[in-house]
């Protein structure tokens, strides 16, 4: 039986009269690739602040790996697997390709830094950080250029930037935050190639708006509205399913 | 009579509260529309005054005290909104920050303009007869002029909220600090009336300087007397509130003017102890404001929600160089051998006095140093990091007058003590971010200040002397003033012992801290500096990071003021000289001078502060007025510093050379609706 | 044939770095009621807004009336004879309905436009509130005032970003009645809708946005009638 590596129960949250998320329970499997689609005010941005910790719910659960982590602050999160990455690039733009990348690496291994090191010793002096900073440039295809200074990428490496920070933290679960908004076709494409070169091997949980790329790449899809979930499948079922596609056209011929 | 007497204080408190009426609800509504904070709404205060005293001459007291109350706020109202049309205007979309550098730059030039003009010496601001008979009403005893200011002030408040609230500009104004972008969207363009709110705002504050201005007198520092309580008020009623301010200003005049006519009054025995209204004058107000800030940081009455912040960034020095890293690390060290046989060339020429001003020069840019830690670096704006430099003297001086004289034990003491007070501070100011981290920082700055007056120990506004140090531990080392020796028949004195230690401390703070940016801690730092929430989500815990940094940033401020009280120069430890606010202000001055975020340009910015201020202060006496408009300029057009020099330069050749168009890099955000 | 009121060709807009449109062409007739259409998140909003010149576009140009707005300020185009009623309206809370109607007349460039008390008289349930802060109205009261604040400028094109968003189905209806109405009155509408009944109903011409692009245009009638393209531009897309 798969490991069961997220999972929602009565997921609610309100804001002051307006409830935005409503009882949402759904879970994601292992290695599954799962997308979260809905109409405008579905609540898809709000589920997915909840589950990344930027939010804290009104009532219900999230468990992580089979752990609790409702109560959990955002930044813990991710050092237990619970990648995220962001809808407008939100990189270091200052900052070296290589440096942003090194960051994310260094950022999971804190553990093995002591205080001491942490203040004085040279950040580029830890094998291990630099290897994995290596290894993701290599896989997103930014070696070349990783001593640029991230702003001053194209938006589509920056996009690639994006996610090797992602990467550099070895989630097991990865929230993409509509990975492909303001891309053109050809874009989007190989956006979702890379991501399917490099985040394969993981969990991956989608919002997205783009439909023809949510139908062609998900496991399971999850379709909510007015923040409660509407439907939950693979894709054909979701495509046959009259409900959404009510949710969608409203119902255009009467 | 107790009652009578209660009530004459209420009136006095009233009195004053109404002047802080009129100076908040300019402030506060320039920032509700503007997002200005206006540093220099105490000057323009101050101009009003100055401004009467010269109307009212030619007419003589009578008259010319009303023609004055009529003439100057007009005056300064127009300035102000000169002010506003060329320099706070070009700085629209950019961080707060340089809002708060350009008034503070502006500061500068206005007081100084003040004393050019008008002269250094109190002047009375001659009020008619008949307003300053005193008056007894039912046993009240006060002054017809209490009576007349109250009145005047409500009567101004009254005729500004109803132009706010009852004529078309005032509607658009209100429209303004509501949902700016819709203004325009409806055809209206915003920008005009800014103009008009600057100028009613600097008109406000004359009318309030000209009526305090006849109560007690005219001096040059009556602008900065006011402007620190004016931010408490505005920040106590909520910025952007008109409401707030009004109430905000009554509350802290009643409560300052009772606090210092009661305190210390007995209140209740019970048997042996005595219950006593504690001396908390002074104090009571800032605490009131880190309370607010804490609590509710719009206000009482502020409607505006969180900061917008990401839409401007710090700007910082050395991105984007021309100088290779080789050659900067070449000319650091060709930097410190220059400075390390710098003082055998003075004793050369002879004259000493260089040596001092160097010895300062190495104070202070071990101040600005710890500030780029935390500004350039971290990105957190603090005001009142002279805070930690005053701390750091008192501790010092301390610890030299009752337990050691020994440099390195004095010294420790200094950084250790700030660094617990930073961590302090910064756990409880980073709870909040953007302008109201800003102003809980200066809040504490200020409690210090106050603090400091109240205890023997600290020497009261006397402050402290007789302190002396000791270079050595233990009974191995001489007395700093002891140390005297003839050298190739030159005399080597303390001032020269002493511009050796603070090198050497200067350079190790240096290293250690270029040591910590490249190290992992500092790195994380910088990444907060770029993009808090991509930090965060990442995997670092922000908060801390930033705690920390505030943590080493004070205790290197309170390194260097503890180098302060080591100097042979300082006989003294004052308030005004270590904690006035000015000073934090001074600081961040010199950081951007230099450019922030390369740790060697605010130590360059603090030679050239004091070089240019020593040059200049020879040639006139109006040295800060020009220092004052450069800054200005650098605000303006070299925001990152003196280090972004020669890249600036090559980027003009450049763009010369090739005229392209630039990308937009600063709208805002969108995000598609969910 | 005369020209449209309203002419986008090509236009490349976005927000930094995130170019949302990659080259918009569309044309508003004079007198007509046209609807752009779309999934969230495909540009719908962006297009306004580089229409009234809340973004400056970075290629392509906007026409309107014969002229060349493309990098025209927002108040510039405004006054060009614009109305612009935004998505969550963005009436002003803390100033009364009377003042918020006020705010849309002084913007106006045209002494002939409806006043106050015109747009008053229109709306009913307005009138009644006249002088309550505009918080405190409902959302289609709000949706109401924002649209009466624009008419206040006599505008010759109405622009309407999802105006019946969170609305209870019979205010939704009220609002098509309006829209009507207010384009018997020769007012040219460019309304962006998620709300696909809605849109088809109200409008002659849909336009529907895709990732960027119009991927598709036709007349209304024409687009209710066809499953596929609603399906795949619209819907949830067909299987293949």
């Amino acid at each position: 039986m798969t490991e069961t590596v997220l999972e929602t129960d009565g997921l609610t949250k309100r804001f002051g009269k307006l409830t935005a998320v409503d009882d949402v329970s759904l879970s994601v499997a292992d290695g599954e690739f799962r997308s979260v689609i809905g109409p405008n005010g579905a609540g898809k941005t709000t589920t997915f602040n909840l589950i990344t910790g930027a939010l804290s719910p009104s009532e219900g659960v999230v468990r992580f790996k089979g752990e609790d982590i409702t109560n959990v602050a955002p930044h813990e999160r991710v050092g237990r697997g619970l990648g995220r990455s962001f809808q407008i690039t939100n990189v270091f733009g200052g900052l070296t390709v290589r440096e942003n990348v090194r960051l994310a690496a260094q950022s999971v291994h804190s553990d093995e830094i002591n205080p001491g090191e942490a203040l004085f010793r040279d950040k580029n002096g830890f094998d291990e950080i630099t290897e994995q900073t290596g290894t993701v440039l290599e896989q997103i295809g930014l070696r070349d250029r990783a001593d640029e200074h991230a702003e001053a990428l194209a938006y589509g490496d920056q996009r690639r930037l994006e996610l090797g920070l992602v990467l550099a933290t070895d989630p097991d679960l990865i929230m993409l935050d509509e990975p492909t908004a303001g891309m053109s076709s050809e874009e989007t494409q190989a956006t979702m190639n890379l991501i399917d070169d490099v985040l394969s091997d993981r969990s991956l949980m989608l919002i997205e708006h783009d439909i023809d790329l949510v139908m062609r790449v998900s496991d399971r899809i999850t379709v909510l509205t007015r923040g409660e979930e509407l439907a939950s499948g693979t894709p054909e079922e979701i495509a046959n399913n009259e409900d959404v596609r009510d949710a969608y056209l409203g119902g255009v011929r009467e | 009579m107790v009652a009578a007497d209660f009530i004459e204080q209420l009136l006095n408190g009233l009195t004053l509260g109404m002047v802080y009426v009129l100076l908040a609800a300019g402030l506060s509504v320039i920032f509700g529309v503007m997002d200005v904070i206006n540093f220099s709404h105490g000057e323009l205060f101050a101009l009003g005054a100055y401004f009467a005293l010269t109307i009212i001459a030619p007419f003589g007291a009578g008259t010319g005290f009303w023609v004055a109350i009529v003439v100057a706020p007009v005056v300064v109202g127009l300035i102000g909104a000169a002010i506003e049309r060329t320099t706070v205007r070009p700085l629209y979309g950019r961080d707060p920050l340089y809002h708060i550098l350009l008034t503070f730059g502006l500061v500068l030039v206005i007081n100084d303009a003040i004393r050019l003009i008008w002269g250094t010496q109190q002047r009375q601001l001659a009020v008619p007869e008949y307003l300053s008979q005193p008056i007894s009403i039912l046993g009240v005893q006060v002054s017809v002029y209490n009576y007349f200011m109250i009145v005047f002030a409500a009567l101004l408040a009254v005729v500004t909220w109803y132009l706010l609230n009852r004529t078309k500009y005032g509607m658009i104004i209100r429209a303004g600090s509501q949902d700016r972008e819709m203004v325009r969207n409806v055809g209206i363009d915003i920008d005009q009336y800014y103009t008009l709110v600057f100028g009613v705002g600097a008109a406000l504050a004359a009318v309030a300087g000209i009526v305090l201005g006849g109560y007690q007198n005219v001096n040059t520092g009556m602008g900065n007397s006011v402007i620190i309580p004016a931010f408490v008020v505005v920040v106590l009623g909520g910025l952007g509130s008109f409401r707030g301010a009004v109430f905000g200003g009554l509350l802290v005049g009643i409560v300052q003017t009772l606090m210092r006519a009661y305190n210390g009054t007995v209140l209740a025995t019970f048997g042996d102890t005595t219950l006593s209204v504690p001396n908390l004058e002074g104090l009571t107000v800032y605490l009131l404001m880190i309370a607010v800030l804490l609590v509710k940081p719009q206000g009482l009455f502020g409607t505006r929600g969180e900061e917008s912040d990401g839409e401007g960034e710090i700007l910082v020095g050395g991105y984007g160089g021309i100088l290779a890293d080789s050659t900067r690390v070449r000319l650091g060290g060709v930097a410190v051998v220059a400075l390390a046989l710098a003082p055998v060339a003075i004793l050369l020429m002879g004259n000493q006095y260089y040596l001092v001003v160097l010895n300062e020069i190495l104070i202070w840019a071990i101040f600005a140093l710890s500030l780029d830690i935390v500004m350039g670096y971290a990105g957190l704006v603090p005001l009142g990091h002279t805070m930690f430099y005053g701390v750091g003297a008192y501790t010092a001086a301390l610890v030299m007058l009752h337990y050691s004289q020994s440099v390195f034990v004095v010294l420790l003491g200094a950084i250790l003590l700030c660094a617990i007070l930073a961590w302090i501070v910064g756990s409880l100011s980073i709870r909040v971010s953007g302008v109201y981290f800003a102003m809980i920082t200066l809040a504490f700055a200020e409690l210090l200040y106050s603090a400091v007056f109240k205890f023997d120990f600290t020497g009261g506004s006397d402050g402290l002397l007789g302190f002396e140090a000791f270079i050595g531990l233990g009974s191995l080392g001489a007395s700093l003033s002891n140390i005297e020796f003839g050298l190739l028949g030159y005399e080597i004195g303390q001032q020269f012992v002493f511009f050796y230690l603070a090198l050497l401390i200067a350079v190790l703070s240096f290293l250690f801290a270029r040591r910590m940016m490249n190290a992992p801690f500092g790195s994380v730092l910088q990444s907060i500096r770029e993009s808090e929430e991509r930090a965060e989500f990442i995997g670092y815990d922000v908060n801390r990071y930033k705690r920390r940094a505030f943590v080493i940033s004070g205790g290197m401020a309170g390194l260097a003021g503890g180098l302060l009280a080591v100097s042979p120069s300082t006989v003294i430890i004052s308030p005004d000289q270590t904690l006035n606010w000015i000073h934090s202000g001074e600081v961040i001055v010199i950081a951007l001078f230099g450019g922030m975020g390369t740790l060697y340009g605010p130590m360059i910015g603090s030679g050239v502060f004091f070089g240019a201020e020593e040059f200049l202060s020879s040639y006139t006496d109006q040295w800060r007025l020009i220092i004052g408009t450069m800054f200005i300029l650098f605000v303006l057009f070299v925001p990152r510093g003196i280090v972004s020099i020669p890249s600036l330069v090559a980027q003009r050749l450049e763009t010369a050379n090739n005229a392209d168009g630039s990308v937009d890099m600063d709208e805002p955000e969108v995000r598609s609706d969910d | 044939m005369t020209d449209p009121l309203l002419s986008l060709e090509d236009v490349r807009a976005g927000y930094g770095m995130t170019e949302v449109l990659q080259g918009v062409s569309m044309d508003v007739e004079r007198g007509s009621v046209v609807s752009l259409v779309g999934r969230n998140g495909v540009g719908k909003t962006t297009t306004l807004r580089s229409i009234v010149g809340n973004i400056t576009p970075n290629g392509g140009s906007i026409t309107f009336n014969g002229e060349d707005i493309t990098t025209l300020t927002s108040e510039t185009t405004i006054r060009r004879g614009i109305g612009f009623v935004p998505e969550e309206r963005r009436i002003f809370p803390e100033l009364t309905v009377r003042e918020n109607i006020r705010m849309g007349e002084i913007g106006s460039e045209s002494p002939d436009g409806p006043s106050v008390d015109d747009v008053l008289d229109m709306f009913e349930n307005l009138a009644e509130r006249e002088h309550r802060d505009g918080s405190v109205l409902s959302g289609g009261e709000q949706q109401m005032l924002a649209v009466g604040r624009a008419l206040t400028a006599d505008p010759d094109l109405l622009l309407l970003d999802e105006p019946t968003e969170g609305l209870a189905p019979y205010v939704v209806r009220q609002i098509e009645d309006l829209i009507r109405e207010l384009n018997e009155h020769g007012i040219t509408v460019l309304v962006v809708e998620q709300n696909i009944p809605v849109a088809l109903e109200v409008s002659e011409y849909t336009y529907i946005l895709e990732k960027g692009k119009i991927v598709h245009e036709g007349t209304a009638a024409k687009i209710q009638d066809d499953e596929e393209v609603l399906d795949r531009h619209l819907g949830v897309g067909v299987t293949d």
